[in-house]
């Protein structure tokens, strides 16, 4: 599989190269979370092959910068108290990723 | 924008890299297909023989189906952990307009072999577009999971 697998007609955005999204695990939680509505803690760390510290982090950052929003729900699969966290891509951070992978693609002469 | 990049190759790997990522959610979704498909086609066969259980009791089809189709959801959603609310691409699109149509016209054809008093042929309908269903949804998903590594 190339690169060309991901063709520029699924994306219209103006390319815009985004610093902030530029770091690879940065970018490859906004690429998974792009095509759901939400994603679980546990599933996207399990998906990305990422340590949960890791993850923590970056989902934090990202959170600051106004690109992902966190939820916290009671989870009935938990016999402990801890909740499950749902991460989700906001309006800001789907814009800025659409730029992102715009630019990319160009730069790939995709 | 050039500098981020030593060559045109480094950002045709990073995008291949995200392909790769969007490719195991594809993965996580189809490994629910083999009970969701069949629990849908259920929900939806539920729904076309309903005219068959008269107007006294053609509302608990319905509610058995609402209840398979929520059950649906919400298990897919407890097992993957993914909230999955649209197609991802136009193949998937097609798809659920596809079983839309097969659901209206079934339920409409349903309803007049009902009204004849023809329950054995209701009961076909509703076995043929469960079976429809299914095999929808099977390619659906994996239609979806080609279409995810590109999404936008």
């Amino acid at each position: 599989m190339t690169a060309r697998t991901l063709p520029k007609c699924a994306v219209r955005a103006e390319p815009r190269f985004d610093e902030a999204i530029h770091a690879p695990t940065r970018l490859r939680l906004c690429a998974m979370l792009r095509p759901l509505a939400d994603a679980d803690f546990a599933a996207i760390a399990a998906t990305l092959e990422l340590s949960e510290a890791n993850l923590s982090k970056t989902v934090r950052n990202l959170v600051e910068i106004g690109y992902l929003v966190t939820s916290k729900q009671a989870s009935p699969q938990r016999t402990d108290a801890r909740q499950t966290t749902t991460v989700k891509l906001t309006a800001q951070g789907r814009r800025a990723f659409d730029g992102h992978l715009a630019a990319l693609r160009a730069m790939a002469g995709d | 924008m050039e500098s981020h990049f030593e060559n045109q190759r480094d950002a045709a790997s990073v995008l291949e890299a995200l392909s790769t990522d969007r490719g195991r959610i594809g993965e996580r979704m189809m490994a629910e297909t083999w009970w969701a498909a069949p629990a849908q086609g259920l929900g939806v066969a539920l729904i076309i023989v309903a005219p068959a259980a008269g107007w006294a009791w053609g509302w608990l089809p319905f509610v058995l189906s609402v209840g398979v189709f929520v059950g649906v959801k919400v298990l897919f959603r407890k097992r993957s952990g993914f909230g999955i609310t649209r197609p991802a691409g136009p193949r998937g699109l097609w798809l659920l307009v596809a079983l839309f149509l097969i659901i209206y016209f079934s339920f409409v054809i349903s309803m007049g072999l009902a009204l004849f008093g023809l329950t054995g042929w209701v009961v076909a309908v509703a076995v043929a577009a469960g079976v429809a269903t299914a095999l929808i949804v099977v390619v659906y998903d994996r239609s979806y999971a080609a279409e995810v590594r590109r999404a936008g």
